[in-house]
């Protein structure tokens, strides 16, 4: 695990977050979609993160730094909430009762996720800009 | 082969890995471009096992990178910024560091030069 891997790492963190953020963005724009070509609403997506081995470091060194692991997007899942009902009977998707099935999706959810999302983008970027001073004072070594 | 010749070739390297990490980023938001990359260690040791003919950059070999986790933007492109932005970070650090050896290698020749004075 040299210095560099953990750019690695952090760039893993990254990605994770910017999928993370692709989904929400998917998610807010069918905040109000009825239908879906599987039929009925639209239903949340949810990122799954694993943590994963980002060095491609082989032989014993590799088995050192099995423990330092960076990130990944191990699969986007559909939620289970249930969905909100809405009485509107003008609706063309509305039902025999006049109530409109729209999706589980939670506008203030999204939005808190939305910056938690973003601060781990930060928190990421800061952790690759410290490990770049680091190295760079490395080389001051000796001098 | 001395180490000026190594340090030179390596600087070259870096030098041409910058150019395709800057094409990657340029092809951030094009249709169907797939991210390309190459082999630091294998192209050294090709260029260190050859023979000593000038290099020019033209004999390396660019692949398209394999690693892209699964997930392909929806227009078939393949750039990861966030892992081309690190790469050459990387790269940067790298050339930053060779040149800081090869400056080394020069400041002990001035001393053997002036005779350790």
């Amino acid at each position: 695990m040299g210095i560099l891997d953990i750019l690695k790492i952090s760039a893993s963190g990254l990605k994770a977050q910017r999928t993370r953020m692709e989904v929400i963005a998917t998610n807010l724009s069918n905040i109000h979609t009825t239908k879906t070509e599987e039929g009925g609403p639209y239903k949340k997506k949810e990122v799954v993160f694993m943590s994963a081995d980002v060095s491609d470091e082989k032989g014993f060194g590799g088995v050192l730094s099995k423990t330092i692991e960076g990130v990944k997007v191990d699969s986007i899942k559909e939620s289970d909430k249930s969905f909100e009902k809405v009485f509107d009977p003008t609706h063309p998707d509305a039902d025999q009762d006049g109530y409109v099935t729209f999706p589980n999706v939670n506008l203030m959810e999204e939005m808190t996720d939305m910056v938690a999302a973003t601060r781990a983008y930060e928190a990421n970027i800061n952790v690759l800009n410290t490990t770049k001073e680091m190295f760079i004072k490395s080389l001051d070594i000796g001098k | 082969m001395d180490m000026v010749n190594l340090i030179e070739k390596a600087l070259d390297i870096r030098a041409y890995y910058h150019r395709v990490i800057s094409g990657n980023i340029a092809n951030v938001e094009t249709p169907a471009y797939k991210e390309k990359d190459i082999d630091f260690k294998k192209e050294l040791d090709r260029n260190i096992n050859s023979d000593e003919k000038r290099f020019m950059g033209d004999d390396i070999e660019v692949k398209e990178s394999k690693n892209n986790e699964g997930l392909v933007g929806i227009d078939g492109n393949t750039v990861n910024i966030e892992n081309q932005m690190v790469k050459l970070t990387e790269n940067q650090l790298m050339f930053h560091s060779l040149v800081q050896v090869m400056a080394k290698q020069f400041s002990i020749m001035r001393y053997l030069i002036r005779e350790g004075k």
